[in-house]
């Protein structure tokens, strides 16, 4: 594929801004490593040895204690699983488990003291517990990716109607235009939280019901900045031309005015995400979110917040909120600076 | 039609009450002897600050989402003809100041309290008692239960004179069921509905759900509601010069002069605002908050005392209701797996550090007799829980460990539950279930909506628990007549032919060993039938206050549920020199010994 040589100049005026490439490429690693969280932080085995068998738990279904000599028919405790067989003499049997052999839903109770309990490498709780007993560092990463995930989702989804719409009404103008304007406008006026707080007393807020919820209710930026945009662009001479050679209406929108309003788009992307992030987290805070226990950042923050005296959850959480939102703030800024077609105005 | 004969039974009624003549032979009744329960000490006036999680969804005591927390401030501790003794258990005067027994064991004499007024300034007479039945019997009201127990239990209210009154019931009954019947009663203020549209002739407001959705009637209580800023705070005030103190009973109770309840709707930030000294006194019930947060700085500098009084109530049903109407609960062997795959003792354990009890039956326990011998509420046997649900037809176990059946159906349930302060509770059962191969979600539906969802029967499984009489109660949790139906008490739409049967029978018993005896089959049934897993209860109260409000040495009394609630005992006052001392000690940075105050009379 060969690029445009003005997108390979943004692109490396992208790369110079380091902050927001360093973030850029910090963001993605972590993304693309939370997608496979489960090989790192898991309660389940990464590899198991028994009587001359491996298996590998995480990648097939459930093993159930009766599986490996045990007396139970529950899912295997791996944890115990690996002492038991390190306690056996002249056996073959190992377990290899995760680097946090820890999932985000189950609760140590380990009898000594009530949770939260602080950090603690000998338990291989990193981050400490929550004040149910489940490890902090696992919540936060899975967490981390029902964010992220819920923020594209809700950004693509929402670009892609925004985006329809806005290109149509600065494109068709006339009535069309007009009557979608004054819906947008009646549209954006409906308190959203009130209706989040109505759906979710009748309904199990399901992460997909989420994503809708949140795409129906903004959709609507987007679109004032694109109507702008497709306005000025379908007046210009190119287009003109086009329509003068004969191009079709779909032609001209998506192989003319579409790419030139790319830079809207780009620019606008990560500042969408961010205020995505920000909206799940602080809905879940009020427990207006996804299910419980779904593992969440606003549910971390709303317990951190109750339980101040376990510092350990308040401060991962917080730590964790703010880096994402900075680093993709970096992002969004570099991309800005990136697209600018005045060199020098550049945010420093 | 029958709308029409009662009403034209009741006029029938009124007309005959001048002619009915009081019996002469009657053995009056007025236990005036009792221990008292407040302290001389007591001092009127000041302001109890207290908060509500969420503005009530009606003023209304009757008809739709009216049973909630909050009633209990306007109706449930307001005054009745009689009461229970809180600690002897006797029966003294309320609004009656005396009472007699008839002899046909169904009709209960009453003496009024000529004193008697309502919070407006109309006396309290017969015809308020009168109306009792108009208004509950009126379909007006939306709600069911009242239509029935009125109608069914009661059958007249006899009027002699303005300050003389007789209640008979349908069936004959012992004379304690009996005045839990008749003298429970607390008069409806007539007066109040004076000029209402009517026109279904029933005596009550057509659209009385709407009309007085907010319009609080008034009342006999100390403390009457003086202010209210819709969904902000609701400020309640002491009547001035109440009738209850000519009660010996009342006196040196109901001290302070206001009552503000402003809505917090978040517990952490009502805490906040206690510390600081912006709320008076403070639930600490939770282990948490007892074991770890109630050690700030106005704790360590003896400015907050803290509380812990043995109570012993009678515990109502509880648990984790079935809602048989749901696909796969109406399974039996389904919902026996559940109740041996829910871990409650696991989680009292755990979760709430063993402060909390088992209920040993889902019913509830406390009420003597009436219930079943030694009950022992299921263990938690994941094994067998996993063997019954194999049994019907879940015997695979799922790529995620959750058990399905041949048609690829996951064994997973809701459970439906009020506050997120209850969510580590839930998460607790959902990991343990998750060894039996039962998956239970998580439905946190906040607040007062959450127990509204339960009436409408939408849950699958509702974690709730619900209060009890002294005797208990049976016909609005499981007769047919509540099954599947919204607004009632049937959470779990079970009934049976046989069950509503008992449950008849045991409201018409009139021999008392009898009576108790169904009262245990209905608890067997309900056992058998595994509609409810037993839950928790909690045998004491605990509160923060701040050390100016005052209380007797022996705080709690056999009854007191919650300590500093200012309608209930309400034998507590605030002390304003000691406020005002206590409020000068902490500009100068003076502290205090930190106090804990343990009352163990009733712990057993």
């Amino acid at each position: 594929m060969t690029l445009n040589p003005l997108t390979v100049k943004k692109i490396n005026r992208f790369k110079e801004i380091k902050r927001g490439y360093w973030s850029f490429l910090l963001l993605v690693t972590l993304l693309l490593l939370s997608l496979v969280a489960e090989l790192f932080i898991n309660s389940k085995a990464l590899m198991v040895g028994y009587q001359g068998n491996t298996y590998f738990p995480i990648f097939s279904d459930v093993y159930i204690g009766k599986d490996f000599g045990l007396n139970y028919s529950a899912e295997v405790n791996y944890r115990d699983l690996k002492k038991q067989f390190e306690a056996e003499e002249n056996s073959d049997n190992y377990v290899v488990m995760p680097l946090v052999p820890w999932n985000a839903y189950e609760q140590d109770f380990n009898g000594a003291s009530y949770p939260p309990l602080a950090p603690d490498s000998a338990t291989q709780h990193y981050l400490g517990t929550d004040i149910i007993g489940r490890d902090v560092l696992a919540r936060l990463v899975y967490g981390f990716r029902t964010a992220m995930g819920f923020a594209l989702m809700t950004m693509v989804l929402s670009y892609i109607i925004g985006i329809s719409m806005g290109c149509a009404m600065g494109f068709f103008g006339g009535k069309f235009d007009l009557l979608s304007q004054r819906f947008i406008e009646i549209w954006s006026m409906v308190p959203f939280l009130y209706v989040i707080m109505i759906l979710v007393s009748v309904v199990q807020p399901t992460f997909g019901l989420f994503v809708m919820i949140n795409v129906v209710f903004s959709w609507m930026g987007i679109t004032w900045y694109m109507r702008t945009m497709t306005y000025k662009e379908a007046a210009r001479e190119y287009v003109q031309s086009a329509k003068a050679l004969g191009a079709s209406t779909p032609r001209i929108i998506f192989k003319h005015i579409l790419p030139n309003t790319m830079v809207m788009i780009v620019t606008l992307a990560p500042f969408t995400i961010a205020s995505n992030i920000t909206a799940l987290t602080a809905l879940d805070f009020l427990g207006l979110g996804l299910m419980p226990p779904t593992p969440s950042w606003g549910e971390l923050l709303q317990q951190g917040k109750s339980n101040l005296d376990a510092p350990w959850i308040v401060m991962s959480v917080v730590t964790s909120i703010v880096s994402v939102l900075v680093m993709v703030t970096f992002i969004g800024e570099a991309v800005r600076a990136a697209f600018d077609p005045k060199k020098y105005t550049r945010y420093t | 039609m029958k709308r029409i004969t009662i009403i034209s039974l009741l006029s029938l009624f009124t007309f005959n009450a001048a002619s009915e003549q009081l019996p002469a032979d009657l053995d009056w009744i007025s236990n005036q002897n009792e221990p008292l329960f407040a302290s001389e000490q007591a001092k009127q006036g000041g302001t109890l600050r207290s908060y509500i999680l969420s503005f009530p969804q009606t003023l209304r005591t009757v008809g739709p989402d009216s049973n909630g927390a909050f009633r209990s401030y306007m109706l449930d501790n307001a005054p009745a003809l009689v009461s229970r003794h809180p600690n002897t258990l006797k029966w003294i005067p309320g609004l009656a100041t005396s009472w007699a027994y008839g002899k046909d064991d169904k009709t209960v004499y009453f003496k009024l309290n000529p004193a008697a007024k309502w919070s407006d300034g109309e006396k309290v007479t017969a015809d308020d008692y009168l109306f009792i039945l108009t208004y509950y019997r009126s379909k007006d009201i939306v709600a069911p239960w009242y239509n029935e127990y009125y109608t069914t239990e009661l059958d007249t209210i006899v009027k002699y004179d303005d300050y003389t009154i007789a209640v008979k019931t349908v069936s004959k009954k012992d004379r304690d069921n009996l005045m839990i019947d008749t003298g429970s009663l607390q008069p409806r203020p007539k007066h109040f509905f004076k000029s209402i549209t009517d026109k279904n002739k029933d005596g009550m407001s057509d659209n009385f759900v709407r009309k007085y959705n907010f319009k609080a009637e008034p009342t006999t209580a100390a403390y009457y509601i003086d202010k209210i800023k819709k969904g902000k705070s609701i400020t309640f005030k002491h009547v001035d010069d109440w009738w209850g103190y000519s009660n010996r009973y009342n006196k040196n109770r109901y001290n302070v002069e206001k009552i503000s309840f402003t809505v917090i709707r978040d517990n952490d930030i009502a805490r906040k605002h206690f510390e600081k000294g912006l709320l008076d006194t403070f639930g600490l019930i939770l282990p948490d908050l007892w074991h770890n947060k109630a050690d700030t700085e106005p704790y360590q500098k003896g400015y907050i005392h803290k509380f812990w009084g043995y109570n012993q109530l009678e515990e109502g049903a509880g648990g984790l209701w079935m809602n048989v109407a749901k696909p796969l609960l109406s399974d039996l062997i389904i919902r026996e797996g559940i109740v041996s795959a829910t871990d409650y003792d696991g989680m009292i354990k755990n979760v709430l550090r063993g402060d909390y009890s088992r209920k040993p039956h889902a019913m509830g326990t406390g009420h003597g007799d009436y219930d079943v011998k030694k009950p022992k509420p299921a263990a938690f046997e994941p094994e067998k829980a996993a063997k019954l649900f194999a049994k019907a037809g879940f015997d695979q176990i799922g790529p995620d460990g959750i058990r399905q059946n041949s048609e690829g159906k996951r064994l997973s349930f809701s459970v439906t539950y009020g506050y997120q302060t209850w969510t580590p509770r839930i998460a607790y059962l959902k990991e343990q279930a998750k060894k039996a191969g039962l998956e239970f979600t998580m439905n946190l539906v906040d607040g007062s909506s959450s127990f509204k969802y339960m009436l409408e029967k939408k849950h699958e499984l509702a974690f709730l628990n619900m209060g009890s009489g002294s005797i208990p109660a049976y016909w609005e949790y499981f007769h047919s007549d509540n099954a599947n139906k919204a607004q009632t008490n049937n959470f779990t739409n079970f009934s049976s032919p046989e069950l509503d049967a008992k449950i008849m029978a045991y409201k018409t018993e009139f021999d008392l060993a009898k009576k108790q005896q169904i009262s245990r089959d209905i608890q067997a049934m309900v056992t058998a039938a595994h509609v409810i897993a037993p839950g928790y209860m909690v045998p004491y109260d605990r509160q923060g206050y701040w050390r100016w409000v005052k209380f007797p040495k022996n705080a709690m009394t056999r009854k007191t549920y919650i300590m500093f609630d200012p309608t209930e005992i309400s034998n507590f006052w605030i002390d304003l020199d000691e406020k005002k001392a206590t409020l000068a000690a902490m500009k100068d940075g003076k502290a205090f010994e930190p106090v804990t105050f343990i009352d163990r009379n009733f712990k057993l």
